[in-house]
């Protein structure tokens, strides 16, 4: 796989050097989006990567690393492809019918779409937070013991209790539920409902966590909880999160990655994107002149 | 409304851009008729209009006010990021370079009223001889540089950053030539000591003139020049990544 990934970077910096401007802008990567797509430490790369929903391309050829510990907020109006290019990251795609996946994909240079990567063993690694809460309709102790148990991560009763208490506790969620485990996770408020979600998904140990507009439904003190714990978590996990909020993507995020009809257009420090962009189709919608 | 600061889907954060904006470039406006006025009366002794200078300065603050109330309310109620927020970000420099441009107008007045007050012995004809070529000079570069935030123009806010040397320059030569006059006749110090008050006032008009002019390029291009030689300032510089 990595000798792939060089063969493929090696060819793409050879048409690199042949590149002209795009807007005025000298295009600096293989994939032709502005601004760097490669970080010195990557958790998931991707390479060359198309996705097809039937005759649509929905994505067109994006390259992007996805460094270690960091927050990386993907931004674009809707229709763009950020949902899309987030869920290629743990084969959610591979359940919608008539979607094509192509190109490259590796978590820890392992390649995630090989025929001997199990999608339920990827999916512990690679969670995902989605934008409407969606806990099991069972207990909020069994919402976290869930993974676990089917993973086989616990090998006692004790085991699993830990891994509940540590989960909920990095959710931020503990001192609130600590003493109603065997209630509803349905009966939680919107916001505690989220965090618990996340407590499910941090529960299997993943390396990566993508989030799909996880604060979309929730409302502003909530909103605030999710952000400040994604601040936390990224000191152990890689996160990705796909956002409509600008602010949101400016408060978060290390690093912003602009998508517009399937292409990577720009990516970059995310205080840089928010106060230069390079790329006018970046600029035009974060300024809210996209129209 | 001008410039880059038009386009936006909410047609409502365009007008109050431009209102800010046309706020800075009435300042500026005023600022300007201070700078001539101030220079006026230092040529003719006029202490009537000294004063009205002096007076008059409350209203740019009024200004300065309502313009520093206005970034924080576009700060506030629409989180401008990118161009927009680099926008907002040179405007409010620009009030707040414009303010203290009028209050060193404000001490032109002053120190004509000092000098031209009854009783006073005259000061010599030529002492403010240097003032005259730098205030049509000041003038000319707060001209230049409102002009810049007027058109949002890179090219018209580099020549009144590199144009400002000559103000500079003249200021440098107008402390030397003033030296002569204490060396002619060292009773002449108290009327030499208020010629360097007017010649410092009007070189730091110049330098707000190009503090506008900097934010301006700021504005446009994302680049911070304050601190960049004026002779680098070419258009390969500015459009580096």
């Amino acid at each position: 796989m990595n000798a792939t990934i060089d063969s493929l970077t090696n060819a793409a910096a050879d048409v690199a050097g042949t590149a002209e401007a795009m807007d005025g802008l000298k295009i600096r990567n293989f994939s032709g989006t502005v601004g760097e797509v490669t970080v010195a430490n990557p958790r998931m790369r991707t390479r060359g990567v198309d996705v097809y929903y039937g005759d649509k391309h929905a994505i067109k050829n994006v390259s992007l690393d996805i460094g270690s510990n960091e927050v990386i907020a993907m931004i674009g109006p809707s229709g763009c492809g950020k949902s899309t290019f987030l869920r290629c990251l743990n084969r959610m795609n591979d359940t919608v019918e008539g979607c094509r996946v192509t190109g490259n994909i590796t978590l820890d240079d392992k390649d995630i779409y090989a025929k001997t990567m199990d999608p339920v063993v990827l999916r512990a690694q690679v969670g995902m937070v989605f934008q409407k809460p969606n806990p099991f309709p069972k207990s909020i102790y069994d919402n976290i013991a869930y993974g676990p148990r089917i993973h086989g991560i616990a090998a006692s009763r004790t085991e699993l209790d830990e891994i509940v208490e540590s989960s909920l506790r990095r959710a931020g969620l503990w001192d609130e539920v600590k003493d109603r485990l065997d209630q509803p996770g349905t009966g939680l408020s919107g916001g505690q409902q989220q965090r618990l979600c996340i407590a499910r998904a941090i529960a299997v140990s993943p390396e990566v966590i993508l989030m799909d507009e996880p604060c979309s439904a929730l409302d502003p003190i909530a909103t605030a909880k999710i952000e400040e714990l994604i601040d936390e978590l990224r000191q152990n996990y890689t996160i990705c999160i796909v956002t409509h909020s600008m602010q949101q993507a400016a408060r978060v995020s290390q690093r912003t990655a602009y998508f517009h009809l399937g292409d990577l257009i720009e990516v970059g420090e995310t205080t840089q994107v928010f106060t230069n962009p390079r790329h006018k189709l970046t600029e035009d919608y974060i300024t809210g002149r996209f129209g | 409304m001008n410039g880059k600061e038009g386009g936006h889907i909410v047609q409502r954060f365009d007008a109050q851009l431009g209102s800010l904006k046309d706020l800075v470039l009435e300042m500026g406006r005023l600022v300007l008729e201070q700078v001539r006025d101030a220079a006026q009366a230092l040529e003719e002794g006029d202490t009537g209009l000294a004063r009205q200078v002096v007076y008059r300065d409350r209203d740019i603050n009024t200004l300065d006010m309502k313009g520093q109330e206005l970034c924080l309310e576009l700060l506030a109620t629409r989180q401008p990021v990118a161009s927009d927020l680099r926008f907002v970000m040179a405007m409010s420099q620009a009030v707040n370079n414009l303010e203290r441009a009028a209050d060193e107008t404000k001490k032109l007045g002053y120190v004509v009223g000092r000098v031209y007050g009854e009783n006073d012995p005259q000061p010599i004809p030529s002492l403010f001889q240097d003032a005259r070529h730098m205030a049509a000079s000041a003038v000319e570069l707060l001209e230049d540089a409102l002009e810049a935030v007027r058109d949002l123009d890179v090219d018209k806010a580099v020549a009144v950053v590199q144009d400002d040397e000559q103000l500079n320059e003249a200021f440098h030569a107008g402390l030397r030539r003033l030296a002569t006059f204490l060396f002619e006749d060292p009773r002449n110090v108290r009327h030499v000591i208020e010629a360097v008050f007017v010649l410092k006032a009007l070189e730091r008009v110049g330098d707000h003139a190009t503090n506008l002019a900097e934010f301006v390029i700021y504005a446009v291009k994302g680049k911070d020049v304050r601190y960049v030689k004026a002779e680098h300032l070419s258009s390969g510089f500015l459009d580096a990544g």
